[in-house]
């Protein structure tokens, strides 16, 4: 039941919003909590719900048990003097971190077996069948849906309470309900317990701004995905899966092309999501922020599916850097070595956790962990030049600040971020080499044979207008205009005007039906 | 007092919502037929054209409609039991139909032709859930009631005659009456093990809610309905089989599997089927259809046209599809 | 408050730490600067700094980091 489909728009949203609606207060939580179970069980199996309970279960248990532990602390602080006060503490922690280990254990466990089990047996029966003669067989396994998702979600809510953020939830049906909740469980966005947990349990009335601007944004939604990057998925579809046919231009515009599909079809997929929620009055965490307007790589990941790289920094760049072997490490850097290095080693061997994670999270592939390192080396070197690129533009006398220089680094970013969407969709990363070295074969401009790519010259263009129309939707909301909120204003005749033409633009330009294929949601795999 | 306000509020909105959805049905209403094919041929924008010759027969001139999916068009040729039995038939069968389009399909022909008896080959009941199949009770039921959701793309090919001649001219005859023609060998050495293999049995509710509006809508219109299923190593099992043998009965519907039986028509899957045991080939098709024209003149009535100058045109496509496939008649 | 500047101003030199008042919101400072920061100020001033008193509130000015660090020793 992907979240374009009429049954999840039209039968699914619309009846679970009616119920909603006419529910008491006190019971609308239910609603959603059973239509987020329901949504489960349809777009899945229904064995597989056994491992979303058991991380619900999982998660509810340890983070009382961690306020049991905080509580018992509390009580019998006073009784006691500073040195006592002091080991009680270490005890306590000892406990504390044996929980949030049997958590981890538990939860991550599942991920990593379910998910990697097949990948790690690969690499390991690769590396070690010469040596050992050993064989570790292959197994069929069923990934759990969103998994990769909620188990985020449950990790970063147990780790809060063992930080002391916030108290443990009593209330079983409030963390099920934030684990589950049927927009954000198949992808994303990944948040946070204090971010929505109440909103999803307190029950809101009918709104009625939130049902039109909800309405609204799944609409903008499906304008991305099923106008442009559907369509733009038969030309992508076309070249990587016959790449070894093309070169020059054609391999830099199927590279584009997947850019703008990947894109379009996740920061779409997530105007959906935050358009249903929004229909509930519950406001979802942004996965997006002009992404393509970055003046660097690290902005870039700051503005480019948001919720992932916060988890990432908050429980696993904090968590290793804030960590006692770090520290230790960190010292022995500072004593041993000079200014430059010690300000960068341990930062930079911080950030390989990160995006070894961010890489391995993608997918169980050797593709998807370097695709993580690909970014890890430009920005470790973009850390190491940083001198050197200073020196330059001195010497060069370019002024950071000017327009052009902007445009430079934005496009540089752009760059850098195509070669990477070039690794995340290549079959493999010999073939994303292959096609890389491709582009500059027989490279010049004649745009003809852009015409024999799959798709023809009026779908191109569908897919160009639409990118333009989009890049002028990011243009206003980097200068703080939200288009949404200025037509509220307008009169009532040319906002339902603007309202019914872009309905039927997305029903008239929608790359759906006969002719084209039913695409589903890239990230939906992870 | 507040709340009275928030009341008049709350019914103010509503009624918003209404008039809007109303402004946008009125507009798909309005603008479909813009986009809607002006003649019934792939060329005008009708995707499978073969389903749609339909239109192109003398009205209430078919005895038998057959409905269902590729099988069916691979498998079932009109022409032949024309030449052997006498009575019409056409198969309305598109790739990979669902029993929604086929529901859909049947009102389609009923507007034109008024068939004794309606085959539906049963391939397509077996479905992947029960929420693909309500998404596609909803996108058929949609594509029905406003064409703008079926003809979309042909935004591409829209000409100025389009806009100013509304009413489509449905004329063209499929001298295949449906059945397309393949006659190359691809054998499948497994022959009929496939049917001990382990497939999804069961049939949702929506295709079985949808399966009983079908019939009812046949028998509203004096048609019998009768099941087949057409020889297919890639779907068919005998648990299926099970699944729509039981449906059948308490449906009170013939049903043929030639999985299961093949009735002596000589069918081998050495030399019957074009692509490894998926469809059958001409040779599959003749032994088939052999035996379907004859059940069908031996238990249904049905009126031997082959001397009446009025079905002259089916003596003539006869003819012009035997020569163009180069057969021997 | 004297040595939290000269921790500052040898991290990123050239930034006006005395007036600046969004560090964070205007990515002056980065995940990476909040780390070695954090690491040094945990040196400097002995107390432990822990990834939930990494808010961003807690970093956008030089008075924010005093206030964290003061009553960082208070509790310790």
């Amino acid at each position: 039941m992907a979240y374009t489909t009429y049954v999840y728009l039209i039968l699914f949203l619309g009846s679970t919003f009616l119920f909603y609606t006419v529910f008491p207060k006190k019971y609308k939580w239910i609603v959603l909590l059973s239509a987020s179970y329901l949504y489960y069980i349809a777009a899945s199996r229904l064995w597989l719900v056994i491992f979303i309970l058991l991380t619900t279960l999982s998660v509810y248990l340890s983070a009382i048990w961690l306020n049991r532990i905080n509580d018992l602390f509390t009580s019998v602080k006073k009784l006691l003097d500073r040195q006592q006060k002091k080991e009680f503490k270490e005890k306590l922690l000892w406990q504390k971190k044996m929980v949030v280990i049997l958590m981890l254990l538990i939860n991550l466990g599942a991920l990593v077996f379910l998910k990697y089990y097949n990948f790690f047996a690969d690499v390991l029966n690769f590396a070690l069948f010469d040596f050992l003669n050993i064989h570790i067989p292959m197994l069929k396994l069923f990934l759990p849906l969103g998994i990769s998702f909620y188990t985020l979600q449950a990790i970063s809510y147990v780790i809060d309470v063992y930080r002391g953020k916030y108290k443990a939830d009593r209330n079983f049906g409030r963390v099920a309900l934030f684990l589950t909740f049927f927009p954000t469980i198949v992808e994303g966005p990944i948040a946070r317990y204090d971010q929505v947990a109440h909103q999803l349990y307190e029950g809101h009335s009918f709104h009625y701004e939130n049902l039109t601007q909800g309405t609204q944004l799944i609409l903008w939604g499906m304008f991305k995905k099923i106008v442009i990057a559907d369509r733009a998925n038969m030309l992508v579809n076309f070249v990587f899966g016959d790449y070894l046919k093309f070169s020059g231009i054609s391999v830099v515009f199927a590279i584009i092309f997947y850019t703008i599909q990947l894109y379009t079809e996740f920061s779409g997929a997530m105007d959906i999501v935050r358009g249903s929620a929004q229909i509930f009055s519950v406001h979802l965490p942004d996965n997006f922020k002009q992404p393509f307007f970055a003046k660097s790589i690290n902005e870039f990941w700051q503005r480019w599916h948001i919720t992932l790289g916060a988890w990432l920094r908050d429980y696993v760049f904090y968590s290793v850097s804030l960590s006692n072997p770090f520290k230790k490490f960190n010292h022995f850097v500072r004593n041993h070595c000079n200014e430059y290095l010690s300000k960068l080693l341990p930062a930079t061997t911080a950030l390989f956790f990160v995006w070894i994670c961010n890489g391995l999270w993608h997918g169980a592939s050797m593709k998807y962990v370097m695709y993580g390192m690909y970014y890890y080396i430009i920005m470790v070197i973009g850390m190491f030049m940083e001198p050197v690129f200073y020196k330059v533009k001195n010497a060069l006398h370019i002024n950071k600040e000017t327009r052009y220089f902007h445009i430079f680094q934005v496009l540089r970013t752009v760059l850098i971020v195509n070669i990477g969407m070039l690794i995340f969709r290549a079959d493999t990363l010999s073939s994303a080499f292959h096609m890389f070295i491709s582009c500059f074969d027989n490279f010049n401009f004649d745009i003809s044979v852009l015409a024999h790519l799959g798709l023809s010259v009026n779908d191109i263009m569908v897919v160009l207008i639409g990118t333009i129309v989009v890049f002028i939707v990011g243009l206003f909301k980097e200068k703080g205009i939200e288009i949404r909120k200025s037509i509220a204003k307008w009169n009532i005749v040319p906002r339902w005007t603007f309202y019914i033409v872009g309905l039927f633009v997305v029903i008239i330009f929608g790359a759906y039906g006969r002719g084209y294929d039913i695409v589903s949601f890239i990230y939906a795999q992870f | 007092m507040e709340e009275k306000v928030d009341m008049k509020k709350h019914i103010l909105n509503i009624s918003k919502i209404v008039i809007f959805l109303s402004i946008c049905a009125f507009l798909l209403v309005y603008i479909s037929p813009i986009f809607v094919p002006k003649n019934n041929s792939n060329q005008s924008g009708i995707k499978y054209e073969n389903a749609r010759g339909f239109y192109g027969e003398n009205k209430n001139t078919v005895d038998v409609l057959a409905i269902g999916n590729s099988d069916l068009y691979s498998a079932m040729n009109p022409l032949q039991i024309w030449n052997e039995q006498g009575y019409t038939s056409y198969v309305c069968a598109e790739p990979q139909q669902s029993i929604f389009a086929a529901y859909y399909m049947l009102k389609e022909v009923l507007t034109c032709q008024k068939p004794k008896v309606v085959i539906l080959e049963v391939d397509e009941l077996f479905s992947k859930n029960e929420a693909e199949d309500i998404d596609e009770a909803i996108n058929n039921a949609l594509k029905y009631a406003f064409p703008l959701f079926e003809y979309h793309s042909r935004w591409k090919d829209l000409t100025v005659n389009d806009f100013q001649d509304r009413d489509p001219d449905y004329k063209t005859r499929m001298e295949s009456k449906g059945y397309i023609f393949h006659n190359n060998i691809k054998s499948n050495p497994d022959g009929f093990k496939y049917l001990a293999k382990n497939r999804n049995a069961s049939i949702t509710q929506t295709t079985q809610m949808y399966l009983k509006k079908f019939i009812d809508l046949a028998h509203d219109h004096g048609a019998e309905v009768m099941f087949v299923w057409f020889p297919s190593a890639t779907t068919a099992t005998t648990k299926r089989h099970e699944s729509v043998q039981r449906l059948s009965k308490s449906l009170n519907i013939p049903f043929i599997d030639f999985n299961i039986d093949q009735f002596d028509t000589g069918f081998d899957w050495q030399t019957d089927t074009r692509d490894g045991g998926n469809h059958l080939n001409y040779s599959g098709a003749s032994k088939i259809t052999k035996f379907l024209g004859q059940y069908l003149k031996e238990n249904y009535e049905l009126t031997d046209h082959r001397d009446n100058p009025k079905y002259v045109q089916w003596n003539k496509d006869y003819q012009t599809f035997m020569k163009k496939n180069k057969l021997h008649y | 408050m004297e040595e939290l500047l000269d921790i500052l101003k040898g991290l990123k030199p050239g930034v006006d730490f005395e007036n600046e008042k969004s560090l964070i919101d205007d990515r002056i400072l980065d995940s990476l600067d909040v780390m070695n920061l954090t690491v040094e100020l945990n040196d400097e001033f002995d107390i432990e700094i822990t990834p939930l008193d990494i808010l961003p509130e807690n970093f956008q000015s030089v008075e924010a980091m005093y206030a964290l660090i003061t009553r960082l020793q208070d509790e310790g």
